[in-house]
């Protein structure tokens, strides 16, 4: 392979190689967090801050790690960095981590972290494993946010909470828009991520799997 | 020590774990003083909404509103611990108080007689606890707003809020959900600002203490004026609104409690 | 007649390769094949046994459905026009009722040409909304994909507002079949690659997205009226029924609603679902013609009927169930949309099981599923529409398994 350059691998898992466009990873909370955009921005702060970190730390010590225990020492070392960043939020932004309640705890097992480790800071020099993991939470964060925006903005008709599209209100008589249900709902994500495939592939028709 | 030894494969496992345990430790108790304050300044401030005493805009919205601000707020709110059957104070008795932070983990729990009439039964749910936190309002020594905690069950969720009744312990001040699983758009409306508008100034209780608010079918209020209208398009969730707000402001529930505020036992 | 022929044969250059408007052929074909024959005939060794195609068969089903139109308007009209009668309700200020009146029509609920106009008003305009706006999907995608404009589409369009409470607002039933074709259909390669029936893709997403349009009091076009489904209403009363069905299930003049009344499909409901007898009829067209099949119709019935049966059964021992369990089999088989399901929706070629016997797990499985939805969960009153989309999910699966078993049969009987 040839050398990558710094910017290759902080912005190909964004675009070219997205976690979960390409790979269909950490799909799960993709689901449970894209309802509002301020938990999706929370939770991909939280994702990226652990993929970046797990990868450096790992990366750290990758040449200290016997082989038969590295799958249980990648996971304490993104544990570890989980609980850290769950108390961080309790502390101080506490509304928006109860609203995400448990599924900051499970970011411990999205497989974009334990993937990037394993696969990438295994194998590379620390400044570079950091790199890549923040590439990759990045790649994750661009798919939650795109999918929170819809789901925010027909379900609610807000953005960030800000009212976007004005409610109807028979009493009133105001505002024409009526909320969507079903983006409400976590299934609308998988719908919302399934056309954000399919646009990708319609594009680059490189992404698209053989079969077989 | 080469790494993939016995001996190296101990020595790694055993200072990855030092370190990692050490460093959530570490942010665990540091933060943890923050974390706790925050729970409760969440709390306080579902109180005071419930009890209609947190600052609103001209258009009757509630603002948002500093930490500070709350605590400020908070300082007129007393909170003094109930015996449900008998409605009696208890955590200033002589023999065997109940403290209040006591009730926060294993309440005592009693259970609902089955043999109870239905509008004495929280729904399904079978037991109550025995004693329960009530939180006053107070202006110049009188009771001016009592939030009760409540809950009971919707369609998908157990929903817990607080309910806040007037200083004659009979009139609707008001009503919030903390916490709640309904479907987003429907049920979940039950935290919708606008539907709870037409709570406060309900009369909810008789001087006898029969509890006479009650929650009907979306738009069939029947105009009157103790009916509270429900949430459209979800029947079930409206159900166990109505089933949990006459269960505890019944005999069941703060019945005997509300009985004793009326005779004025709790003022001064 | 040979007029037209001659039109359309004289427009073909345009539209075949290399012609000015190459890129809308689609459009072109389908106008011809609609009108006559398609001129292809089979290459290489295919074996064909009759004369049907899918454009013909697609057009049986719309035959078989016109017994469910004609109720659909005329029963939309006389519960609207019932409730207005009976002052149970106010005739709506909208342009539909403008333009009643402006025809000079009265709310009669005897004259069965107020009925129908009244019912004509409310069905069609969701009809030309389904076609127009899922007719210029189809076309958008068939000039893009190059594939040919499918008569599947004039089943689904027929399918849907049939499936949809009168006061349904227009743009709701434009966003629902756009989701529908779109979602339902032209993702997966259109039609025939398809494993979900579109037109109750199109339902499901109304159903979910806008519940308050599609649920509770919009059954009949009258305001100040409420008038839940009979599901509905049995779901709402699960736990006081010891006050019979003829108190819980109200027709529209407040009497008790008899068995024979919810079969000839004088109640409440979705506009075209409320008729068994309707559907029975449509049943019998698309049995007759073999467009439809009747295994996995009767394996819908018996798996619907054995599952309610057993729960009647344990009710009427003292069981302690829910109203909708403690409803006898035949009840559930003429209320709500399980006749119109089970005949049109279940039998759909494409997302139906293949296999002989695969239709019959198939059936079965809508069947079953169907009654438990109905009685256990508090939420969805309607069961079949739900039932349908799951078995379409399963049905690839239980064609894999039945043909696995097959294939192992046989590998047995040649081993030994």
């Amino acid at each position: 392979m040839a050398k990558e350059t710094t910017k290759e691998i902080l912005l190909s898992p964004v675009f070219t190689n997205n976690p979960i466009a390409l790979q269909v990873l950490g799909i799960c909370s993709a689901l449970a967090v894209t309802s509002k955009m301020d938990k999706a921005l929370t939770m991909a702060l939280a994702v990226t801050v652990v993929t970046g970190f797990s990868n450096l730390s790992v990366s750290l010590v990758r040449k200290f790690i016997p082989s038969s225990i590295r799958i249980i020492v990648q996971m304490t070392i993104i544990a570890s960095l989980v609980i850290i960043v769950d108390q961080f939020l309790k502390a101080y932004a506490f509304n928006i981590s109860k609203e995400l309640s448990v599924f900051v705890g499970l970011i411990i097992t999205n497989c974009i972290v334990m993937g990037r480790a394993e696969a990438y800071a295994m194998k590379h020099e620390p400044g570079m494993s950091f790199l890549d993991g923040i590439g990759n939470g990045l790649g994750y964060s661009l798919i939650l946010l795109i999918v929170a925006f819809f789901r925010e903005l027909f379900g609610f008709g807000t953005l960030f909470g800000i009212t976007i599209l004005p409610l109807y209100d028979a009493v009133k008589d105001s505002g024409w828009y009526t909320t969507n249900g079903l983006m409400v709902l976590p299934p609308s994500a998988f719908f919302i991520i399934g056309i954000i495939i399919w646009v990708l592939r319609t594009f680059r028709p490189d992404q698209v799997e053989t079969e077989g | 020590m080469r790494r993939d030894s016995v001996g190296g494969t101990f020595l790694v496992a055993a200072v990855l774990c030092i370190v990692c345990s050490i460093a959530v430790s570490a942010t665990a108790v540091l933060l943890k003083p923050t974390q706790v304050e925050n729970e409760k300044l969440d709390q306080q401030k579902n109180i005071l909404a419930a009890a209609g005493a947190l600052p609103k805009d001209k258009e009757g919205k509630v603002e948002d509103v500093s930490d500070a601000k709350i605590t400020e707020l908070y300082n007129s709110v007393e909170t003094i611990v109930i015996d449900l059957d008998t409605g009696e104070r208890v955590d200033n008795r002589e023999e065997d108080p109940i403290a209040a932070d006591s009730l926060d983990d294993k309440p005592k729990m009693e259970k609902i007689p089955t043999d109870a009439p239905a509008a004495e039964k929280l729904g399904d749910i079978k037991e109550r606890p025995k004693y329960s936190q009530v939180f006053l309002l107070k202006k110049e020594g009188q009771i001016d707003v009592i939030v009760l905690p409540f809950y009971g069950k919707g369609l998908w969720s157990t929903m817990k809020g607080f309910i806040a009744l007037e200083g004659d312990a009979q009139t609707i001040k008001g009503l919030t959900y903390y916490s709640h699983g309904e479907t987003p758009g429907l049920g979940g409306e039950v935290d919708n600002p606008d539907w709870k508008a037409q709570w406060p100034g309900t009369q909810a209780v008789e001087d006898d203490g029969k509890v006479v608010v009650s929650v009907t079918k979306a738009g069939q209020t029947g105009g009157i004026d103790t009916n509270i209208d429900g949430l459209s398009g979800a029947t079930i969730t409206t159900k166990g609104v109505d089933t949990m707000v006459r269960y505890w402001l019944g005999p069941g529930g703060f019945g005997p409690f509300l009985a004793k505020v009326r005779k004025g036992d709790f003022n001064g | 007649m040979k007029f037209i022929r001659n039109l359309l044969d004289r427009a073909a250059p345009l539209f075949e390769e290399g012609g000015k408007l190459e890129r809308l052929y689609p459009l072109y074909e389908a106008g011809d094949t609609f009108l006559y024959t398609p001129g292809e005939i089979t290459h290489g060794t295919t074996h064909v046994r009759d004369g049907l195609d899918l454009k013909r068969m697609m057009v049986f089903v719309v035959i078989a459905l016109t017994p469910c139109i004609l109720m659909a308007m005329w029963n939309t009209g006389y519960q609207a026009n019932s409730a207005i009668h009976a002052e149970a309700g106010t005739a709506p200020e909208n342009w539909q009722e403008s333009l009643f009146t402006s025809l000079g029509m009265a709310h009669d609920p005897g004259s069965l040409l107020d009925n129908i106009v009244l019912g004509a008003i409310y069905f069609l305009p969701v009809y030309i909304v389904t076609m127009t706006v899922g007719g210029i999907i189809e076309v958008i995608f068939g000039i893009v994909r190059k594939h040919e404009v499918n008569e599947g589409f004039l089943v689904t369009g027929m399918l849907f507002p049939l499936t949809l409470p009168p006061t349904i607002p227009l743009w709701q039933v434009a966003l629902g079949i756009a989701f529908g074709v779109l979602i339902g259909k032209e993702v997966f390669g259109g039609t025939g690659k398809n494993f979900l029936n579109p037109a109750l893709t199109a339902r499901a997403f109304l159903y979910f997205a806008y519940p308050n349009q599609i649920t509770g009091n919009v059954w009949i076009a009258a305001d100040g009226f409420s008038g839940a489904t009979t599901l509905g209403a049995l779901a709402e009363n699960k736990d006081n029924l010891d006050v019979g069905l003829s108190q819980i299930l109200q027709g529209v003049d407040g009497q008790g609603i008899t068995w024979m009344q919810a079969f000839l499909g004088t109640i409440t409901g979705s506009m075209g679902e409320t008729s068994a007898l309707a559907c029975l009829l449509g049943a019998a067209f698309l049995i007759l013609t073999g467009v439809g099949s009747w295994k996995i119709m009767a394996a819908t019935v018996l798996g619907a009927v054995g599952t309610s049966g057993v729960f009647w059964l344990a009710s009427l021992s003292g069981l302690e169930t829910s109203a909708l369990f403690a409803l006898p089999p035949w009840w559930h088989l003429v209320i709500g949309g399980f006749a119109f399901g089970c005949v049109f929706m279940v039998t759909d070629p494409v997302s139906a099981a293949m296999t002989e016997k695969g239709k019959w797990f198939y059936g079965i499985l809508v069947g079953v599923l169907t009654i438990l939805i109905r009685g256990i969960n508090p939420a969805f009153p309607e069961g079949i529409m739900l039932a349908i989309l799951f078995g379409n999910v399963m049905a690839p699966l239980i064609d894999y398994f039945v043909i696995q078993g097959n294939i192992n049969r046989r590998m047995a009987r040649y081993a030994s």
